[in-house]
């Protein structure tokens, strides 16, 4: 390929002159302007993804269209289910063959924000994620050649990929670019939390008391990890102690360093009322359960985050652990989970 | 492709040309490099049967791997890159042949370039050229370049049966600076490199793979480490170059 460009640096002058007839301009496609919320921190985009108008709505039609799958029967939509913050309510997600994952789908909530993307961090940026479920055979199972072919021969993409990047012909790196350019637009920042941020909405006194146990560094002490200031993670891999001999090693298996075993991406617990089932194998159920593993459920191992080790087992009262989970209800954002922009 | 070569050659003579006329401004030659794949001193095919160091017949139905940032390097140590990244794979000719590139003239001594890919590219799919993921030399649950793609079959030294072989050499610790020396007097000339790539040499040189129980390699766990090194000493081996001036204005 190198040596084409090459190549044509040279003889570039030569053409010029021999046809110089002037292709049609491609008009460029309409820059899109994020809206960010009052409180969240601005986005970094990558350069040479900027978002615009056509490559949004290319993402989002990629993104629902099941022809990204080898037997053209399961989207990205079919595990990433707006009603549920853009996850999946069953414990683990089905591909296409049948065949059942080993961790729970995750939200997909504010990941403009984030650089790892998995439970551990394996896929490194939002452009490159996209190629993992497209291409996992126990997800949609198939392959990149494959999903570039088939869009090439339908008759609406080209002119659409053309309309978006400027070029007619599908490319895989364009298929990613436009996904995540609309991954990028799903973004939570209108819950009853960011209102009251805003002097718009008040809570309530048991919201607010779970608002200051979440801070609270002798009691929930969650801060730490789901740093408040908005997106409510840190996005740092920690081991939270479900299993002192983890079962999946997560960030572990990226890796290679013994101290990562059991270590996996602090979730955002924006919309987490939706989210069910919880942590990355979704084992619990409620968020009463969630909560009653870091007053009295964890696990000790070496790798237990500092954070837990040195916490009180049982140092929550019940009607603490309620209010807690009371003030996660609290970053239910309706606004986003019925945004007809995302659908 | 050929018609471009063509072209390219054609154009190479009036630049060569029109150098001589203007002896003030730098002459340059052109340079190409093809590569071939061998065991020992034959062509290597897909799906014939070879024999290794260890004495197990094995074949390939696959194999490709990534060369990055080759470049000439001049006795005085100046380097010019000829090529950024280049997936060679044996199952696509056009793949072997890297094409020509313009070089200023000089003495060249030595031929430099990566096996793999370098960490700078090798942390994102989000790449077009060589490196689009469409290759499917890439990792996607952990972002990263297959740097190297050996997959066969192979007769167990123990069971004798037929058993699959699966080699996916990768991550950043793998990859390999390869230096190899070549004799190139680039002089308003067109030149081409071959540059050899012996398999059997990778698995004996200096240090001898068996498969029989070493068969699945895939660069994710701490047990293929030891096997990564292993190959990692022994790639620098298996390549060699050589140059030669096939045309002289
Ligand atoms: C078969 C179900 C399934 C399908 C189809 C699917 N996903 Fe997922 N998705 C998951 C699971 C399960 C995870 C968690 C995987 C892991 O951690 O190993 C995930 C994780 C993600 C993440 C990481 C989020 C984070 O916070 O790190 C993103 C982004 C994502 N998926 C986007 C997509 C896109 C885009 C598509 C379509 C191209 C898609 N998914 C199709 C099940 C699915
Ligand atoms: C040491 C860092 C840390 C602390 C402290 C912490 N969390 Fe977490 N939290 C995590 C990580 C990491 C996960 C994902 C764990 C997994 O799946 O293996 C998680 C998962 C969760 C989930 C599940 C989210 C989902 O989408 O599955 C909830 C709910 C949650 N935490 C709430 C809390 C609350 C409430 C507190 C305070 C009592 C808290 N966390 C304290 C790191 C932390």
């Amino acid at each position: 390929m190198k040596k084409i460009i090459v190549a044509f640096i040279f003889i570039a002058p030569l053409l010029f002159v021999a046809c110089d007839k002037g292709e049609d301009e491609i008009p460029a496609a309409t820059p899109y302007t994020l809206v960010i919320p009052e409180g969240l921190p601005p986005m970094n985009i990558p350069s040479n993804n900027p978002l615009t108008v056509e490559g949004i709505a290319l993402g989002k039609r990629l993104f629902y269209d099941p022809i990204l799958s080898a037997n053209n029967t399961q989207s990205c939509a079919s595990c990433h289910l707006q009603d549920f913050g853009f996850t999946d309510p069953n414990q683990f997600s089905t591909g296409i063959d049948g065949i059942a994952g080993t961790r729970n789908a995750m939200p997909l909530i504010n990941l403009g924000w984030q650089t790892k993307f998995f439970w551990d961090g394996g896929a490194n940026g939002l452009e490159s994620q996209v190629m993992g479920p497209i291409t996992n055979p126990i997800e949609m199972h198939e392959t990149m050649a494959n999903v570039v072919a088939k869009l090439n021969a339908t008759a609406e993409y080209p002119d659409l990929f053309k309309a978006a990047f400027g070029i007619a012909e599908v490319s895989s790196q364009n298929i990613m670019r436009a996904i995540a350019q609309f991954e990028r637009t799903l973004i939570s920042g209108n819950s009853k939390y960011d209102q009251y941020m805003r002097g718009e909405a008040l809570l309530t006194a048991q919201e607010l008391n779970g608002k200051a146990l979440f801070e609270d560094m002798e009691k929930g002490d969650c801060v730490h990890c789901h740093s408040m200031g908005s997106t409510f993670s840190d996005f740092e891999f920690r081991n939270t102690g479900l299993d002192s001999i983890p079962v999946d090693e997560g960030r572990y298996m990226i890796t290679l360093n013994a101290s990562d075993k059991g270590k996996f991406k602090t979730p955002s617990l924006r919309n987490v009322e939706l989210t069910a089932p919880f942590m990355h194998d979704g084992r619990f159920q409620t968020l009463l359960e969630c909560v009653q593993h870091y007053n009295t459920g964890f696990r000790y191992s070496a790798n237990l985050d500092p954070n837990l080790s040195f916490a009180v087992k049982g140092r929550m009262t019940q009607q603490e652990m309620e209010d807690l989970v009371a003030f996660m209800k609290t970053l239910t954002d309706m606004e986003f989970v019925n945004n007809p922009e995302f659908h | 492709m050929k018609q471009f070569a063509l072209l390219l050659i054609t154009l190479c003579t009036i630049t060569i040309s029109s150098c001589r006329k203007d002896l003030g401004t730098k002459c340059k030659s052109y340079n190409r490099v093809n590569i071939t794949n061998l065991i020992g001193t034959d062509a290597f095919h897909l799906d014939s049967t070879y024999t290794n160091a260890a004495g197990e017949a094995y074949n390939a139905y696959m194999l490709k791997y990534y060369i990055s940032h080759m470049k000439l390097v001049n006795e005085n140590g100046e380097r010019v890159e000829l090529y950024a990244h280049e997936l060679i794979d044996q199952a696509v000719p056009s793949s072997l042949e890297l094409g020509d590139v313009i070089i200023p003239d000089g003495h060249y001594t030595s031929l430099e370039f990566n096996l793999g890919v370098d960490s700078l590219h090798n942390h994102s799919g989000d790449q077009a050229g060589d490196l689009d993921p469409m290759y499917g030399m890439i990792w996607t649950w952990n972002t990263g370049y297959i740097f190297f793609k050996h997959e066969g079959y192979f007769t167990s030294s123990t069971s004798g049966t037929e058993q699959p072989l699966i080699y996916h050499y990768g991550t950043d610790r793998a990859l390999v600076p390869i230096s190899l020396p070549i004799e190139l007097h680039a002089d308003r000339s067109a030149s081409v490199i071959n540059l050899q790539f012996d398999l059997n040499k990778l698995y004996s040189n200096p240090n001898t793979i068996a498969f029989t129980g070493n068969n699945n390699h895939q660069s994710i766990s701490t047990s293929d480490i030891p096997w990564i090194n292993t190959l990692r000493a022994n790639f620098p081996n298996a390549f060699s170059a050589s140059a030669f001036v096939f045309l002289q204005e």
